[in-house]
């Protein structure tokens, strides 16, 4: 579905460097890193928006160059901007007006889904809150009937409810086999829930793009007494944090390991991931990757 | 498309005004209220001509030729982007000029001034109306555009002839509606159309030349943002350098 090889790109004094990663069909990618780290610039080049200085994107298997408007089509998206539809315009008239580009837009639809959403269709966009734009925008891109679902940090503005029925929507969205979802959150919670591939920026760069299934193959979050975790093969450990008598260290896992009884050994979290991988400083893509296999 | 337009320009009226708002009162202040007091200009005369300058001229700034980034997003086939383009431009030019018809006719047909001087007014009025709508975010001395860029040398020579023509205008209308006080200037009549005709051989040029780029920069969200964002880091970098 979506495949990005090699791609750099220079925005003002920010880069994204040599991003490849593949996303097949039906599945849900994570995009992970913290604040500027790249996040919404490689939607972007999802979305189009920005042209890669090098390397080359294929979404089902077109680039940007040879069918815009096809890949337009199947893309749907809710982004963080405000000013994307009409203010004063309706949110049917919003609908309505950019609806009309899309060949699958339904209008039905659109409405089933604002009325699913609590959202009223005669409300105009400048009257919405800022978890409304977004539940809208949710709305508009399902409306067109996407193969692919670009969204850009949703989730933390939407209430718990809704949240819940935003990833059965989205779940159910891939279900088919053939559509995908690329998910940027700092809600990592979710990921753990609904994602199968994650992929990991820092500053600009791909630290991993890997299946879930594989992060929680290959590693483990290991706690329990200084003493104990300290005595676990260093060549394992990723990171350790120690503190007065507790430690935690996130290590390789292989199937089959053995641990000490006394050690708390669990499946960690991607925000455990997340946090033990940028506390080691080990964010260049080699190490990194090499961490996250088995 | 033109619906579109119309309800894009209408929602986005108060926020892009209050954007350029500090620019807009001074032009106004400046180039209508000032000159027309300081140096007693006929009202009626000065008027018909340059609150319809200024409209056009404030709508090129409050509405560059690029499209909003939903229509960026949306699946418009590039024919349909040029057309986007091309209609919120004639649209930008047919309201300035349209104020200009419909408060200067009245003006001709009470025989204030002659058909032959408003022939004049009008293609020196047109023409710059046509010729700032064209340019805008594309040709401004103040864009920061590196050398490596293709429309570099583009946009600064025409950035020129840009300010060039403002002057022209500024000029054609002051002594357009300056009062003669019963004298005549030697040659001023030849003089003025010369400059009229001097600042519509520019506004042509800058339509002719720089349409193409601008409207190549204008279908790309990049050519479009980039701009900005290069302002920004040379921005920053004075500042850090401060």
């Amino acid at each position: 579905m979506i495949k990005f090889e090699k791609v750099s790109k220079q925005i003002g004094s920010f880069a994204l460097q040599d991003i490849s990663f593949t996303l097949p069909g039906g599945y849900l990618m994570g995009l992970i890193g913290e604040n500027g780290a790249g996040k919404t610039s490689l939607l972007h080049l999802i979305l189009g928006l920005y042209m890669p200085d090098d390397g080359d994107i294929r979404i089902s298997g077109n680039s940007y160059d040879d069918a815009e408007c096809e890949i337009r089509n199947q893309t749907g998206f809710v982004l963080l901007d405000q000013e994307l539809f009409l203010a004063n315009a309706t949110l049917l008239n919003n609908g309505d007006l950019f609806g009309r580009y899309y060949t699958a837009y339904n209008r039905e639809k659109l409405l089933d889904y604002c009325g699913q959403f609590s959202l009223d269709s005669g409300r105009r966009w400048k009257t919405l809150s800022k978890g409304e734009k977004l539940k809208f925008q949710f709305a508009f891109a399902l409306a067109h009937e996407p193969k692919l679902l670009v969204l850009d940090e949703p989730t933390a503005n939407f209430d718990p409810e809704f949240r819940k029925q935003f990833l059965h929507i989205v779940t159910e969205f891939i279900s088919s086999g053939e559509r995908s979802v690329i998910l940027a959150t700092h809600q990592t919670k979710e990921l753990d829930q609904i994602a199968d591939y994650i992929l990991f920026l820092h500053q600009g760069r791909l630290v991993f793009s890997t299946e879930k299934e594989t992060l929680t193959d290959c590693l483990r979050l290991v706690q329990g007494d200084a003493y104990q975790v300290n005595l676990l093969k260093q060549s394992r450990v990723i990171c350790k944090e120690v503190k007065s008598y507790a430690a935690s260290a996130l290590v390789r896992h292989c199937a089959g390991e053995r641990y000490d009884s006394r050690l708390t050994v669990n499946v960690p979290t991607i925000e455990e991931i997340m946090y033990y991988l940028m506390k080691s400083g080990k964010l260049d893509r080699e190490s990194a990757g090499r961490d996250v296999r088995c | 498309m033109l619906k579109l337009i119309i309800g894009e320009y209408r929602c986005r009226f108060l926020i892009v005004f209050k954007q350029n708002r500090n620019r807009i009162l001074w032009y106004f202040f400046w180039s209508y209220v000032y000159y027309m007091l300081i140096m007693r200009l006929d009202v009626v005369k000065y008027t018909i001509g340059m609150v319809p300058l200024l409209a056009g001229f404030w709508l090129s700034r409050m509405y560059p030729n690029e499209l909003s980034k939903m229509l960026f997003l949306c699946p418009l086939s590039k024919a349909d982007r040029v057309r986007y383009l091309w209609t919120a431009y004639g649209l930008r030019v047919g309201v300035s000029a349209g104020l200009y018809f419909v408060i200067s006719l009245p003006v001709v047909l009470s025989g204030s001034i002659s058909w032959h001087q408003y022939r004049w007014l009008t293609l020196a009025v047109v023409s710059f109306i046509l010729g700032a709508n064209m340019h805008h975010s594309f040709l401004s001395l103040s864009i920061a555009r590196t050398k490596g860029d293709k429309d570099y040398r583009i946009s600064f020579v025409y950035g020129l002839l840009s300010l060039s023509s403002q002057i022209c205008v500024w000029y054609i209308m002051t002594a357009f509606a300056f009062p003669s006080y019963g004298l005549e200037i030697q040659n001023g009549r030849k003089i003025w159309i010369a400059v009229v005709l001097i600042e519509l051989l520019i506004n042509l040029e800058i339509c002719a030349i720089c349409y193409k780029p601008v409207i190549r920069n204008g279908m790309h969200y990049e050519s479009c943002r980039m701009i900005g964002t290069t302002q920004k880091n040379v921005q920053t970098e004075r500042n850090a350098g401060s």
